[in-house]
């Protein structure tokens, strides 16, 4: 019972971190770099694609 | 940066790593008891990957608005209280990782210890959200 509890917090990770997460990542580089923080705009744009590879791990893990 | 849309952004991501630095790192715990290790150990390291991230972010809310202007920013966030459990564990996370990085930044001991001190409390609180959520998943798994 436990384990599946886990497999269904992992999948809603998943899911929220794939869409909205991503999403919101690259508004707020888009954001920044209208606003003139070139560093931040680099800094987000690399870690949104990691986050779009935690939520893939997290899917993998839960299946 | 005060008052632009970029800083409301990077407080509001800084917000979403700390909970999901928590969350993987609680549920990666649960696996291991599990005799998951394999997947464990795979959640452990995005959970770090998260941690990373947070770390990243606030450098930047640093270098462009201060530590004290974060320091402000933790004392509204304490008071704030969320409309529901999820929302209660981000304000905790959050509470948590930035008093842990912010009693990095510090040079005053006795701040260095509260905010320490802080930390450990607020993970506890963390650690205590994440086992009701669990159990709200486990009653309709």
């Amino acid at each position: 019972m436990v384990y599946l509890a886990l497999e269904k917090i992992l999948n809603e990770f998943a899911e929220k971190e794939g869409k909205e997460h991503v999403d919101t990542y690259n508004k707020v580089a888009l954001t920044a770099k209208a606003e003139g923080y070139a560093d931040v705009e680099a800094m987000l744009c690399a870690y949104a694609e990691e986050e779009a590879k935690i939520a893939q791990t997290a899917k993998n893990v839960a299946a | 940066m005060k008052g632009t849309q970029t800083e409301m952004g990077l407080k509001g991501l800084f917000m979403a790593n700390s909970e999901d630095h928590l969350l993987l790192s609680f549920t990666s715990e649960k696996l291991y008891q599990l005799n998951r290790k394999e997947e464990a150990q795979m959640v452990k390291e995005k959970s770090l990957v998260e941690l990373g991230h947070a770390k990243g972010i606030l450098e930047k809310l640093v270098k462009y608005m201060g530590v004290n202007s974060m320091k402000e920013w933790l004392n509204e966030i304490k008071n704030k209280k969320g409309d529901d459990v999820k929302e209660e564990f981000m304000l905790t996370c959050t509470v948590y990782l930035l008093s842990k990085l912010l009693s990095e930044k510090v040079s005053d001991i006795k701040e260095k210890e509260e905010l320490t001190k802080q930390a450990e409390i607020y993970y506890q609180k963390a650690k205590e959200i994440y086992e009701k959520l669990l159990e709200s998943n486990i009653n309709v798994a």
